[in-house]
């Protein structure tokens, strides 16, 4: 199947079919970190991070495929693998190719996502659910009130504040933490 | 907080795209121009972001856990293709040729024959092979030993006038002689056979294949007697350590064993004695004469021997007291016991003795070891007050090293017991005196000990009997909590001087006992004693230890005892030195298990009657034995000795029983076995061998049963 399949599966909003045929290319993926000391797990993580930026890339309309998914997920990948192990140095960063920086950018870019998504994570099923449904399905309070058995679409709204104002918290003391570090 | 909550809907309007043209470009501007709108909207982005990893990352793992499937499939897929056809092409090509296994010359058969019956009759013993027949092939894994047991009435040149057969069954085992085979039979004999051993005497070729082997073993008294077996060899008698028949066959022929080849017999004995030799038998008339084979001498062996002690009159080689080296072992012997009473008498200090309110003959049993060093090692005395077998540990604790005793070559263990005799004798005169100054402390005594020549030393006199009483290693095991605990000699040393040193003391009795193990104990480099859960520690760190008790220690060592032969009381009573052997005879084959039984090895170059036996040495005065008795109709009269395992034939004749001649005064019983018109006769008569017995039998018609447990009483006076 080629790349152009993908790009249809993809538009199709046929992810999961799209993200399965795109795990062929994993085993290389994998190869490539653990040359570089990583573990088999560690691979799993890379692979699935490099393909969500890609995924969050295909959903903004000015992006262009410049090359094979191949190439693309393998050097995300590496970006990704370095920045966990912290391991690019001052003068590789100034010797990237303005590509590459783009890709870089994307992966900073994504680690605050991932605190997000952490801290979403953290605020209880419940919560959890309301926020989905708001903001995937896009339902209506009316709708998510009645799914979720709220007296009313107002206690439904007035939840989903809290909710996403608890998420934002936990997301604000993670990410001080993390810039402490 | 309102303000906040507005902006956020106000963004999630314009993402999703509800706000009007105007309202759209108002929003821009103010995300331009107002920064805290702008924080707030861009915070809210990654938040929006954030949630759409979890969703990505739910479609990720859909994607991944259907490629894995997928691959899966497509693997389990292939292989089952490939497995499929590799069964095809194995089907094709191998069908035809069958793998045969191929025996393993190398390897070696141990056969174990266990169960095998004297049968009534015939219709008992197609039962019996039938019962069998589960058993009768055992597979090992490369080659196949298989053994059936039959009956197979063997040929005695004896009694055959009559059709009743008593006669003991034989074993019988097949077995390839490709292989070097090991047998051990139901009563122990142990058969080595090295591979090739057997010629076929008719073609004078090596017999190759599985052959039969036909082993009976006469070890009992009652096997023994009815196959009318006795122990002579040319007139003399012989005493015997047990007779096995083995005769070899492959089909009808009868096999021999090849000129220089040998068969190497173990006879399990409770008790070895010295001196045996390898007999082959041969009938005469209706008795079997011994003859001597010319092969080596006979060598005892005992299992582990390393690990056996060997008592001092029994070792080749006995210890060594420093100074009494030479080159003949009887003189190393006397000078060595000479040289040890010796030592003792000197440095015993008698004055031990006063004050204990002891009087007249003292005896101090002792007994300790000469290890494998040398070493004066297991000190144990036995006195009528601990003070004195205190003193005698001392003593013998100062015994300098020996040169070790050595058994076929190898160090070993020597036990070594040593009674120690002296009088405390009353003085008189010293009383007298005494008694005129004061009144109630009325005797002195004074000691003196008995010359040298009153140490009774006589180690040849002793008899050694082991117990499972529970020794130092139990009591050690019990205080240190642990069943398994290694205790060697000379852990148990170092524990006396332990508690010589006060380092470790008991306290209390009997329910109450603890050990204090004071703290240095545990502070000693490579210690052993480690502080446990339960231990109570006193204030300066010693450590009281309530020891487990019995129950939880196994009692697993052997304590030897050495008991004198003739100092026998057993509690109150007196018995005779014969019943006091067998009492140790008894208690030797209760306490010694099979793995430590000694075996009687030789080897045989003839097949056949084989015997392993000793001569008995006339020690008494020998008489001409004839009995002259009535109705006896060709009974087999045979004279069983209760002091050796011997028995003695007698030849019918002028209308006699001649036992020719026999040691006066021993204690015998006479069995008699008549077999007339089919049925069976018997009587014994116990009697001492004097000149001119006057007995008669009264012949009882029994069956082969009542026969076979009349003989079964007999069999304890054969050990």
């Amino acid at each position: 199947m080629s790349d152009q399949d993908i790009l249809e599966l993809f538009k199709n909003g046929q992810r999961d079919k799209a993200f399965k045929k795109l795990y062929r290319l994993y085993p290389r993926i994998e190869k490539l970190i653990r040359s570089k000391g990583g573990t088999k797990a560690d691979a799993k993580d890379v692979f699935q991070e490099a393909l969500i930026i890609l995924n969050r890339n295909l959903e903004t309309s000015n992006f262009k495929l410049t090359s094979s998914f191949y190439t693309y997920l393998y050097s995300v990948s590496r970006f990704v693998w370095s920045d966990i192990q912290k391991s690019l140095t001052k003068q590789q960063l100034q010797n990237l190719n303005a590509q590459d920086v783009q890709i870089f950018q994307e992966v900073i870019e994504e680690k605050k996502y991932q605190l997000a998504e952490h801290a979403f994570l953290d605020i209880g099923k419940r919560c959890q659910q309301l926020l989905q449904l708001f903001y995937h399905k896009a339902m209506s309070f009316k709708d998510i009130a009645k799914v979720m058995q709220f007296k009313s679409d107002k206690i439904a709204k007035n939840q989903k504040y809290k909710c996403l104002q608890k998420a934002k918290d936990i997301y604000q003391t993670k990410l001080k933490s993390v810039n402490l570090n | 907080m309102e303000t906040y909550n507005q902006y956020i809907e106000l963004i999630n309007q314009y993402l999703s795209n509800l706000l009007s043209d105007e309202s759209r470009i108002a929003f821009e501007s103010k995300l331009e121009n107002d920064p805290e709108f702008k924080t707030i909207y861009e915070e809210h982005m990654v938040f929006i972001n954030g949630l759409q990893r979890v969703q990505v990352k739910a479609d990720i793992q859909k994607g991944q856990r259907s490629y894995y499937t997928e691959k899966w499939v497509k693997i389990s897929g292939f292989s089952i293709l490939v497995l499929g056809l590799l069964v095809m092409i194995y089907t094709l090509v191998f069908k035809t040729s069958e793998i045969e296994p191929t025996p393993n010359n190398e390897s070696i058969n141990v056969v174990n024959i266990d169960s095998v019956s004297t049968q009534k009759d015939n219709n008992d013993v197609s039962v019996a092979i039938s019962e069998e027949k589960p058993d009768s092939t055992k597979t090992t894994s490369q080659h196949v030993v298989s053994y059936t047991t039959t009956t197979i009435q063997e040929k005695f040149g004896g009694i055959s006038e009559t059709n009743i057969d008593i006669k003991k069954k034989a074993q019988m085992v097949k077995i390839n002689v490709q292989n070097d085979t090991t047998i051990t039979c139901k009563e122990g004999t142990v058969l080595n056979i090295s591979k090739g051993s057997f010629i076929n005497p008719n073609t004078g070729k090596t017999v190759t294949g599985v052959i039969d082997l036909n082993v009976t073993e006469y070890y009992k008294l009652s096997d023994i007697l009815m196959a009318n077996l006795s122990t002579v060899s040319n007139g003399k008698q012989l005493e015997t350590g047990g007779m096995i028949y083995i005769e070899a066959s492959q089909g009808t022929t009868t096999l021999e064993l090849k000129d220089n080849r040998s068969l190497e017999i173990l006879f399990p004995t409770p008790q070895k004695k010295s001196g045996m030799q390898l007999f082959n038998g041969e009938w005469q008339e209706n008795n079997i004469n011994w003859s001597l084979t010319n092969t080596t001498d006979l060598e005892v062996i005992d299992i582990d021997e390393a690990h056996i002690d060997v008592p001092f009159n029994v070792v080749e080689v006995v210890p060594t007291f420093p100074g009494c080296e030479s080159e003949d072992n009887d003189i190393r012997k006397q000078c060595t016991t000479a040289a040890i009473s010796k030592f003792i008498s000197r440095k015993f200090n008698t004055d031990v003795a006063l004050g204990l309110g002891l009087s007249g003959r003292q005896r101090i049993l002792s007994m300790f070891k000469i290890d494998e060093d040398g070493n004066i090692t297991f000190i144990q005395s036995r006195a009528a007050h601990p003070r004195l077998s205190e003193e005698a540990d001392r003593v013998i604790s100062l015994l300098p090293k020996m040169s070790p005793g050595l058994q076929r070559g190898k160090p070993v263990t020597v036990p070594y017991s040593l009674p120690i005799n002296f009088t405390v004798v009353e003085d008189e005169e010293l009383t007298q005196k005494y008694i005129s100054l004061i009144e109630v402390d009325s005797v002195s005594t004074s000691t003196s000990l008995v010359q040298a020549n009153d140490i009774i030393v006589r180690p040849t006199e002793m008899d050694t009997v082991y117990t499972t009483r529970r020794g130092m290693v139990e009591l050690i095991r019990e205080v240190m909590h642990d069943k398994d605990f290694l205790v060697d000699s000379l852990f148990i040393q170092k524990w006396q001087t332990y508690e010589k040193q006060k380092l470790i003391r008991k306290l209390g009795r009997l329910d109450n006992e603890r050990y204090i193990l004071r703290k240095p104990l545990f502070e000693m480099d490579d210690t052993r004693f480690k502080i446990l859960e339960d231990d109570s520690i006193t204030r300066g760190g010693h450590v009281i230890r309530f020891p487990w008790n019995e129950t939880q220690v196994p009692t697993t060592t052997q304590i030897m005892t050495i008991v004198p032969k003739q100092q026998f009381s057993a509690g109150g009573e007196i018995v005779s030195v014969e019943e006091f052997e067998t009492r140790l005879g008894d208690e030797a084959d209760t306490s010694i298990s099979t793995s430590d039984a000694t075996y009687y090895a030789l080897s045989t170059t003839k097949l056949g009657w084989i015997n392993c036996d000793r001569f008995i040495n006339g020690r008494t005065k020998r008489i001409k034995y004839k009995l002259k008795i009535k109705n006896t109709d060709g009974a087999s009269v045979n004279m069983v000795f209760k002091s050796y395992n011997s028995i003695l034939p007698s030849w019918y004749i002028n209308g006699a029983y001649d036992f020719k001649t026999v040691g006066l005064d021993e204690e015998v019983i006479l069995v008699a076995i008549k077999r007339t018109n089919g049925k069976l006769y018997y009587d014994t008569i116990e009697t001492k061998t004097e000149v001119n017995p006057q007995l008669d039998f009264e012949f009882k018609e029994v069956s082969i049963e009542e026969l076979k447990e009349e003989l079964e009483k007999l069999n304890s006076i054969f050990n």
